[in-house]
């Protein structure tokens, strides 16, 4: 019996996707990496005030400037970033490489890489 | 921290960086470049920066560089320098105009046995780039990468799984890598091929850019190609997509130049647009060209240059060109290229 492709250790349940040209594709997740996938993908946090609470830099100054205050700012306003990121580049998931010393590099490459696979063959110009 | 560029004439900082331009003459592609961004967690991004922290930055940035495993390392205060010597570094592309004008940021890092120059504080904490002559963006990436993997063990960089690696303008977010090449097409755009060309390219997420790339003039038949997208790619497919497209622009080039050699009638009206630009005294938007004509000349056979003399007029018409002068050949510097280029035409 095939193990669930993220962590390779526990038996899955079966997720299919179906595409918009009724292409399918079935991946294996278990219940616990399922669980992970999705928190990465839906941030439903909602932010108390419209500053970053590290650099100061507000939401108002993101959207005159285009320009972010501090690394947090991306965390801190992240749907606004995610947003803008859609509109200025084709694909936004992340390929490139890894600071060396980045945590749980394997599995979070993985799903990401995943979430790329699923986006191109389900969503038509969901990044655009 | 001591200011080391007190102790270093000006002559060593020009011979090390004399690399750049050493292919100028023999090919199509001048330069190839990678430039990567990265910022320290934790820190604000330059431009959300106060003073303190910038030295701050600074302070912690030049610990690691002047512990870097090379030869030698030449650490420049920007501030300490004349225009011309800035003017120097930025003709290099060693140095952006913003940086020379920028008051918080003025370290830059020169590895010459890298081919690197890394500006610390411009828009993100550190900008690092290498620049190889000719053709060689995957050499670039693979000695960008040295340098990253080796800061990368003594620092914690700003990065998401989600984004990247954080920048301080998400256009730059992701890989955070720009790879760019220098082309000088003169036989393209003699036979007015590169509007075409470039719109194609375009369209394949390739920027043609001026001379000093984004928002700068190109300089005759001299410009600038580069990637655009710094995310949804590896760094890899990044730097082989632009080479690849690189590839194919020189061997049109080269045809085109063929195609010169081979017509009488072509070289004759190179060698009148040459004289007629020699003749007007005051600089006019011909003379942006002049350096592309001299070289048409040169390869097509029409005119004898040494590659010295080649590149004397280079540097010559790159400082000259935009300035708006009357009789710009009247200095002593153009009065001597004049006539020696008048004795080459034989008048």
């Amino acid at each position: 019996m095939d193990k669930c492709f993220i962590c390779k250790s526990r038996s899955y349940l079966s997720i299919k996707f179906k595409g918009k040209k009724a292409k399918k594709i079935e991946f294996n997740f278990c219940k616990k990496c399922w669980e992970e996938y999705n928190s990465f993908f839906n941030n439903n946090k909602r932010r108390k005030y419209d500053k970053c609470p590290v650099c100061g830099y507000t939401i108002d100054e993101f959207k005159e400037y285009r320009f972010l205050g501090c690394d947090f700012c991306y965390e801190y306003f992240f749907k606004e970033v995610s947003d803008y990121m859609r509109k200025i580049h084709t694909n936004t998931i992340y390929k490139g490489k890894y600071p060396k010393n980045f945590k749980k590099e394997e599995k979070i490459k993985k799903i990401y890489l995943l979430k790329g696979l699923i986006n191109e063959i389900t969503i038509n110009g969901r990044n655009k | 921290m001591e200011e080391i560029s007190k102790f270093l004439s000006w002559d060593i900082i020009e011979k090390e960086t004399d690399w750049v331009y050493s292919k100028l003459i023999d090919d199509v592609v001048i330069t190839s470049r990678v430039r990567i961004a990265r910022n320290i967690k934790g820190y604000p991004f330059p431009y959300n920066m106060t003073v303190n922290t910038g030295k701050k930055v600074e302070e912690i940035l030049l610990k690691v560089f002047l512990n870097f495993p090379s030869e030698k390392i030449f650490i420049i205060n920007i501030s300490s320098l004349n225009e011309k010597q800035k003017k120097s570094l930025i003709e290099k592309h060693l140095i952006s105009k913003e940086f020379s004008e920028n008051g918080l940021c003025d370290k830059i890092v020169i590895i010459p046995d890298k081919k690197a120059s890394i500006m610390i504080n411009e828009e993100d904490h550190l900008r690092i780039q290498v620049i190889l002559p000719g053709l060689n963006l995957k050499k670039c990436l693979k000695l960008i990468n040295e340098i990253d993997d080796y800061i990368d063990i003594k620092i914690e960089y700003a990065f998401s799984p989600k984004f990247g690696y954080l920048t301080a303008c998400p256009t730059n977010t992701g890989t955070a890598l720009r790879s760019s090449a220098l082309i000088h097409i003169p036989g393209i755009r003699f036979f007015k091929k590169d509007k075409t060309i470039f719109k194609n390219i375009e369209g394949i997420g390739i920027a043609v850019r001026g001379f000093y790339g984004e928002g700068s003039l190109p300089f005759g038949s001299i410009f600038q190609m580069s990637s655009t997208e710094s995310t949804g790619k590896t760094e890899k497919e990044i730097v082989g997509e632009l080479e690849s497209v690189v590839k194919l622009i020189e061997e049109e080039e080269k045809k085109c130049i063929e195609e010169i050699k081979n017509d009488g009638n072509l070289k004759k009206k190179i060698l009148k647009k040459i004289m007629k630009i020699l003749k007007e005294e005051r600089e006019n938007g011909e003379f942006i060209d002049f350096y592309s004509l001299l070289f048409l000349s040169y390869v097509s056979g029409i005119l004898n240059f040494e590659k010295h003399e080649l590149k004397d007029f280079f540097f010559f018409i790159l400082e000259n060109t935009g300035k708006n002068k009357n009789y710009i050949f009247s200095e002593k510097k153009g009065k001597i290229l004049k006539r020696k280029l008048w004795e080459k035409l034989n008048v």
